[in-house]
Formats: C-alpha cells, structure tokens, sequence
C-alpha cells in the first residue's frame, strides 16, 4: 500500500484515456472507469484491519456497536455514491451524476434515521 | 494492481478504431458497424467483471 505504485499506476491510464479520446471515446471512459476500479481494488483492503481495530476499541469501551456499524456502512454507501457520480461527470452526464448523489443522499438518511430516533429518546428522558 | 487489462482495452479500442477506418474506407458500413459492437461488448465484459469485484470488496470491507 504506497502512494507511489498508485501514482505510476494512474499516470499512464490518464494518458491512455487522452490518447483514446481523439478515435474512440467510449473506449477511454472504459479505460478510466476500469484503472479507477483497479485503484480502490488496491486501496481497499487496507481499510479492513482499521474497522477491526476500531471495532476491538469500541467492545472494549462496550460502547453499543450498532450505532458503529451504522457509520462504517454510510461512510461505504458515501464512498460508492460519490465513485459513481464522478464517474458519471467525467462521462459529461452531469444529470446522472447528480441523480446518483440525490439517491445516495435519501439511503443515507434512511440508514441514519434510528440514530436520530435514540438521540431524540435520550433528550426526552433528560428534560423532565 | 494488474496493468495489463488497461493496455488489453486501449488495445482494443485502437484495434476497431483502425478496423473501423479500413472497413468504412472499403465501403463496408455494416461490418465496420459490427466489429465496432463486437469490440464494444468485450470490453463492456471486462468492465463488467471488474465492476462486480469491486463491489464485492466493497461489501466485504463496509458490511453493506
């Protein structure tokens, strides 16, 4: 996992998309899209042994753990979301692009809806 | 970080764009028609693998 592999990865991509702009661009937005996923396919696992040690933190604080995964997933739903979208805008379908963030945007606010819920119970219980 | 599958799909973006030129230039419409699709759907296949392995990383890593 060092930055300079993912540079000298991305680099000629971009240069391969430009070249394939001129003859054929439906060719270089799948070169875009497929060196954008080869990237986070890099990146990604890396992201797994830091859950697992927040998670090994939040059981020893025996903090409620739902509320944790709850952020873990908007925080992969927000990932995905905005992937999609620039992928969309980089296309030129700035319509789409912004369609997928309005979408992504209601999930996310569905996924969070009982941690408000929990929140509003908690005051309640404090004001008399 | 497999390189290859970029230069498979610039390849064969480059291989039908010359197809393309040839067969329009020799007054083959259709075919150049055809080998721009038959190019179109293979790497529309690679995309769609790599597609499916990143949101099953995705899935794995976020608990989604």
């Amino acid at each position: 996992m060092d930055i300079f592999k993912i540079v000298v990865f991305a680099l000629p991509s971009c240069l391969l998309c430009i070249l394939l702009r001129q003859y054929r661009p439906d060719y270089s937005f799948a070169v875009s899209i497929v060196s954008g996923i080869i990237i986070l396919l890099y990146a990604l696992p890396a992201l797994s042994n830091v859950f697992k040690s927040i998670d090994s933190f939040v059981r020893k604080a025996n903090v409620n753990t739902v509320y944790i995964k709850t952020a873990v997933k908007i925080m992969g739903l927000s990932y995905i979301t905005q992937f999609s979208s620039e992928m969309c805008r980089d296309a030129g379908e700035n319509a789409l692009a912004s369609c997928i963030e309005v979408c992504g945007k209601i999930i996310m606010l569905a996924l969070s809806l009982p941690i408000a819920e929990a929140l509003f119970k908690l005051t309640e219980g404090i004001i008399p | 970080m497999s390189v290859d599958l970029i230069f498979k799909i610039a390849a064969v973006g480059i291989i039908v764009a010359v197809l393309n030129q040839l067969l329009i230039k020799s007054g083959r419409d259709e075919q150049a028609m055809l080998t721009t699709l038959a190019g179109l759907i293979v790497v529309l296949g690679v995309i769609v693998r790599e597609v499916s392995r990143l949101f099953d990383t995705i899935k794995s890593v976020f608990g989604l």
